[in-house]
This record gives structure tokens, C-alpha cells and sequence, in this order.
């Protein structure tokens, strides 16, 4: 029986390692420069121009409650979302990998879901719970 | 299914087929002896059905057969094309345009069964054709499907974007070299750069002329929608379209179209009595100044305030003591409140108040406003300002804190340097040549208390009257590209947008009615 393989990118931030769904906008850039959005909300850094799109960036270290000190020209991972362009805010672009299984941690609430890489766990980024927290789209 | 990739493409042209049908249907309603309509009817739905099949939209193939039977049977005279047959295919209209937003949203046809069925009941049925009916010509069944020529072409929305994210991308630096040119004294680069500036340019307007629509194309469909709302009220309802030649970008003039049909339907539910006379709804569209300026407006029971003060009372939208202390001009804004939009509100004398709140939301969206003039047993108008689309303009820039701003130069009156640097952000005027001229202060759409001394001071023509704007750092008059909004600026409802300077930096650009 054939099995379904299912793609991700992975990339470091604060020590650690996350993957996203592969998809065809995925690319890692440099933000060479942010606006920050005259806003209080802790998931958004702002927004940066890439190749004549407005992206937003949002904070990948506060969905997953890490200690990360954002630099000023992070490195960012691309991605589109309904008709918009969102960028992770990264330490460092990895690679893309293929696997046939996701596992799921039940004592974690949001961003339970993990691939294995080399026997450790890589938790998986769910855009649409970022975009439920964010509440931009309801 | 033969591919999700063209979806798009496929809702687009299907779209506009049933735009074309429901147009040919309201002229057969009119002049139901006309075959030539019924045959372009026919024409459409086999190119309807065409398309579904390329998708492999099986069901919606089966359904347009038969809808295509009816019409074969009306042209054929089998069928008269009478009221409740013309009623059959204006349902029909409906379920397709319902499937088409089902396809759009969950990618999955109707389940078109019981649609299929009625149609197949009036086929089957024995119809009696009255002799002296002339639809009933007797002739030869025609080859309907006939090649026709097109000479348009049809491109998704998405692949317009890409090319303006592209050519917004070049010309962002075309600016850049255009600067450095200037700096630098290089006046042959400087010439080149201007020629490859004016040529991007007319790219971009002749892009964006693709991009604009004529509000006539749009509000075509909308006497079809009041035929169909006021035949569902048995209400006689008339809809005159004053559209003034007036085009608008796409984008723009999709959401104004959503407000536009929420309050007709109001209208037309709420607003105009059921009495034979026909009722009248007038739209019409202007531009003033540098806004578009739609109003709908019914010779309706009008709206009584002082229900809808009641109303708000009892939904708790406002206190008892608020309501008594309310100016009258302020009564009008609680219609469009969330908690007044319920069904239980539609026993208003006026019955006003369902979907407003929607209104008012989407309004939003294209920065724009409503005003609403009523009285009761006079009618009802509501009066929609939406600021017109900037592209690429110049601009006033500056930076607050870490945040760059700009405002379109055609608001800029005069720009003062002051003697020196002062103070103003505990007043309210500032006096200029023995005249006092109001205060505007960014404090009220920024986070943080601005209290930095002011360098500059902006005049400002806000609506033929004078503000001045104090301004903290330097200014420079800058050349900037006007970007689609992100969705993410819905949070920010007090910026007009965002726009794109020759260095790639992105400005916050402000809504100038906010600051009032």
C-alpha cells in the first residue's frame, strides 16, 4: 500500500528545531528592514517589503513560548496565507524533508503535533492556529 | 476532478456566463416572444456546461442538461414561456450561482437531485399551448450551439497582483537609482532613469486600467437581485441606477457591491410598504473631491429614531441615562452597533437595523463611512464616502518614534518651519497670520504620549477647512507606491494604508479624517 508522504522545511530558532508544511512560497529571506506596527501584540515584529509584497512578520519565538531575543534583520520564513504573505521570524533557514508519519504529544495544548528527526522530535508550526490566535481572519 | 488549478478560472468565466444569463432573462421577462433571447439563453448555458466538464462537475453538467431542456422546450414551443416557467429559470440562476459559492468555498458541487427533479416534473407534465400564443412558432430544432467570436481573454485577479508586486518592485527602484542619480549629479543616468520611470509608470496605469471596472457592469446585477427580493416580499419594487460613468478597481468594487446589496435588500424588506405603486429605490454613485460618494436611498415608511432609541435601551447598546442625554445627530450610528443587528429588531416601524452592523464593517475595510438621513413616512437614504484609491504620489514624510510616516501631498496646504522648536501638545489652536487654526495631534492613533516639541507645522485641507498638524522630526517630500493593504492592517483601522518608499521602506500612511 503506497504511503503519503508529506513534505515540511525545517528551521532553527532559539536553539531549537521547527518545521512548517512545505508549500510553493516556501523561502527563507533576510527582513533587511521592519516597520514595526504601532500595535500591542506580542506575535506581531511588523512588517517587511519583499520582491513588491507587504509581508508581515510575526514572532515564531512567542507562539511556542521560547526565549529568543529577535535581531533586527532576522531571517524569515516566506509563506502565504488566504491573500496574504507572512514571514517567521527564524535564526537560521534549514532543509526540507519528507516523512510518512506525524505524531501527536497529548500533554502539550497548542502545537502538539511533531515529526521525528534522527530519533528527536520536531514540532510542527500549524498556520492555523497562529491565524487563530492572531484573529485577523474572523 | 481535472484540477483544482483552474478553479479560478473556471468560477470567473462561469460567473460572468450567469451575469449574461440572469441580464438575458430580466430582457425575455420583458419580452417573453423574443427567441433570439432564448437562444442566447441556450447558448450560455451549453458554454456553462462545456466548462463544468472540462472540471469534471458532473453534477452540474446533469442540471444544466436539464435546465437546457427547458429551454429547448421553450424554444421548440413545447413550453410556454410564461411567468412561472421564466420563475423556474430565474431559480435555476440562483442554485448555479449557489453552487458556484460552494465550489469557491469548499471546492464540492450541490447536491443537485432535488433541483433536477422539479425540472424534470415540468418536462414531463402535459402543458396546454394556447393557439394564439406566437412563442409557439413552429420551426426547426436550431443548431444552438453556434461558434462565436471572443476576442477577450479572461485572467484570474491573483496573476494581476503578481505582475503589480513585480512592476510596484521595479519601479521602487527605478526610484532609488533616480535619487542616487540626483545625488551623485549623473544627469545622463538621471535621463535614462526618467524615461525608464515615465515608461514604468504608464505600465503600471495601463495595469491598473486592466484592474477597473465600470460600476454599470456591477450594478447590473443588481435589478435582477430586487426583481428576485421583491417577487419573494410581493412588494412592486423599482431600482433606479445613476452610475455617472464612474469605474473603480475590482478589489473595491466587489466589497462596495456586498454593502450595496445589504442595504437594497434592506431596502426592499424593510424600507419600501407593500402597496401596488411601485416602490422606488435609487443608487447612484458620484466622485466629490477625492472620495466616491454612493447613496441608496427609498421613498419608503422611512425610519422612526425614536423606536430605534427605545431598541437600543432595551438591547443595552446604551443605558437609560445615555439615551436621555443622546444628541439627536448621534441616534443614527446606533443602527449599524452589533447587539441592534438581531432578527428580533426587524419589528422597528422602520425595520431597519438587520445586517448594518455588516455594512458598517466592510465599510471599514475600504476605510470608508456611512451616514444615514431618515424620517418617518419620508423615505429613507443612506449615504456611503469611501476614499478613491491612491496609487503612486507624492508625500509628506516623517518619523514618529520608530514609526515613519507620510501623508499624501494633495492634502498639504503649506508647511511652516518654526522660528523655533515649541512645545504645542497641550493646545488646541496654533496661530497663524492672527488666525487660529485647530490642532491636530497624533496622540489619538498612536500608543505612546507624544510630547516632543514640534519643528514643523503642517497645514492641512481636510475637507475645505484648515488643521495644522505639529510635526516633531524633519520632513522630506517623498515619491511613494501605494501597496495593497495585508489583512493584518484591519487592526489598524486609523492608517490608511501602507506604501513603499525608493529606499523599500514601508510607511505608514495616515487617514486624515481620523485625526479629526
Amino acid at each position: 500500500m503506497p504511503v503519503k508522504k508529506q513534505q515540511f522545511i525545517t528551521f532553527k530558532i532559539a536553539g531549537q528545531i521547527l518545521a512548517a508544511p512545505l508549500n510553493k512560497d516556501s523561502q527563507f529571506f533576510s527582513c533587511e528592514y521592519l516597520l514595526p506596527l504601532p500595535i500591542n501584540n506580542k506575535y506581531l515584529a511588523g512588517i517587511s517589503y519583499l520582491n513588491g509584497q507587504l509581508v508581515t512578520i510575526l514572532r515564531t519565538d512567542k507562539f511556542f513560548g521560547l526565549n529568543w531575543k529577535m535581531p533586527s534583520n532576522p531571517q524569515c520564513l516566506h509563506f502565504s496565507y488566504r491573500e496574504d504573505f507572512y514571514g517567521l521570524a527564524v535564526d537560521q533557514g534549514l532543509d526540507t524533508i519528507s516523512v510518512t508519519q506525524i505524531f501527536q504529544e497529548k500533554s502539550r495544548n497548542i502545537f502538539n503535533k511533531y515529526i521525528k528527526i534522527n530519533k528527536q522530535k520536531v514540532y510542527i508550526v500549524d498556520v492555523e492556529k497562529i491565524f487563530s490566535e492572531l484573529k485577523i481572519y474572523v | 476532478m481535472f484540477s483544482e488549478k483552474y478553479k479560478d478560472l473556471y468560477l470567473s468565466t462561469t460567473q460572468a456566463k450567469l451575469k449574461e444569463m440572469a441580464d438575458v432573462l430580466l430582457l425575455l421577462e420583458k419580452n417573453p416572444k423574443n427567441q433570439e433571447y432564448l437562444k442566447t439563453l441556450f447558448i450560455s448555458l451549453h458554454a456553462m456546461k462545456g466548462s463544468a466538464a472540462t472540471m469534471g462537475y458532473k453534477g452540474t453538467i446533469v442540471y444544466l442538461h436539464q435546465v437546457e431542456s427547458v429551454i429547448q422546450a421553450m424554444i421548440n414551443g413545447t413550453l410556454p414561456v410564461g411567468k412561472d416557467n421564466l420563475d423556474l429559470i430565474f431559480r435555476a440562476c440562483d442554485t448555479l450561482q449557489a453552487n458556484l459559492q460552494n465550489i469557491n468555498h469548499h471546492s464540492q458541487e450541490l447536491d443537485f437531485q432535488t433541483f433536477i427533479a422539479e425540472l424534470e416534473k415540468i418536462l414531463k407534465s402535459p402543458v396546454k399551448i394556447k393557439k394564439t400564443d406566437k412563442t409557439v412558432s413552429k420551426q426547426e430544432p436550431v443548431d444552438l450551439v453556434a461558434p462565436h467570436e471572443n476576442t477577450e481573454m479572461i485572467v484570474a485577479a491573483k496573476q494581476l497582483d503578481k505582475i503589480q508586486n513585480i512592476l510596484d518592485d521595479l519601479l521602487v527602484n527605478i526610484m532609488g537609482i533616480k535619487g542616487a542619480a540626483v545625488k551623485s549629479g549623473q544627469s545622463q543616468i538621471l535621463s535614462s532613469t526618467m524615461t525608464a520611470d515615465t515608461l514604468a509608470n504608464n505600465l503600471r496605469r495601463e495595469l491598473e486600467r486592466m484592474r477597473i471596472v465600470p460600476l454599470e457592469q456591477v450594478f447590473s446585477n443588481l435589478p435582477y437581485l430586487v426583481r428576485s427580493i421583491a417577487h419573494d416580499e410581493r412588494k412592486n419594487v423599482n431600482l433606479v441606477i445613476e452610475h455617472n460613468n464612474i469605474s473603480l478597481d475590482k478589489s473595491i468594487l466587489d466589497e462596495l457591491v456586498e454593502i450595496i446589496v445589504q442595504l437594497i435588500k434592506n431596502s426592499v424588506v424593510h424600507g419600501i410598504k407593500s402597496k401596488p405603486s411601485a416602490g422606488q429605490i435609487l443608487l447612484s454613485a458620484n466622485i466629490e473631491s477625492d472620495e466616491l460618494v454612493v447613496t441608496v436611498s427609498d421613498n419608503g415608511r422611512g425610519i422612526d429614531w425614536s423606536k430605534v432609541l427605545a431598541l437600543a435601551v432595551n438591547k443595552r447598546v446604551i443605558s437609560v441615562e445615555e439615551s436621555r442625554k443622546i444628541k439627536l445627530s448621534d441616534i443614527p450610528s446606533l443602527l449599524f452597533h452589533t447587539g441592534m443587528s438581531s432578527k428580533k429588531n426587524m419589528d422597528i416601524h422602520a425595520g431597519r437595523g438587520v445586517g448594518l452592523s455588516v455594512v458598517k464593517d466592510r465599510l471599514k475595510k475600504l476605510n470608508g463611512q456611512v451616514e444615514v438621513v431618515s424620517a418617518l413616512n419620508k423615505g429613507t437614504k443612506f449615504i456611503l464616502h469611501l476614499p478613491l484609491p491612491l496609487s503612486i504620489f507624492r508625500s509628506i514624510a516623517w518619523q514618529v518614534g520608530d514609526w515613519p510616516m507620510a501623508i499624501p501631498l494633495s492634502y498639504v496646504e503649506r508647511v511652516i518651519k518654526l522660528p523655533e522648536v515649541k512645545d504645542v501638545s497641550n493646545d488646541k489652536y496654533f496661530v497663524y497670520n492672527k488666525k487660529k487654526i485647530k490642532l491636530l495631534n497624533l496622540r489619538s492613533i498612536l500608543p505612546l504620549d507624544i510630547k516632543a516639541p514640534a519643528k514643523y507645522i503642517l497645514f492641512l485641507n481636510i475637507q475645505k477647512n484648515i488643521f495644522a498638524l505639529p510635526i516633531s522630526s524633519n520632513i522630506k517630500e517623498s515619491e511613494l507606491v501605494m501597496k495593497k493593504n495585508p489583512s493584518i492592517m484591519k487592526l489598524l483601522p486609523k492608517f490608511r494604508g501602507l506604501a513603499i518608499s525608493s529606499s523599500g521602506k514601508v510607511n505608514l500612511i495616515l487617514d486624515i479624517n481620523n485625526l479629526l
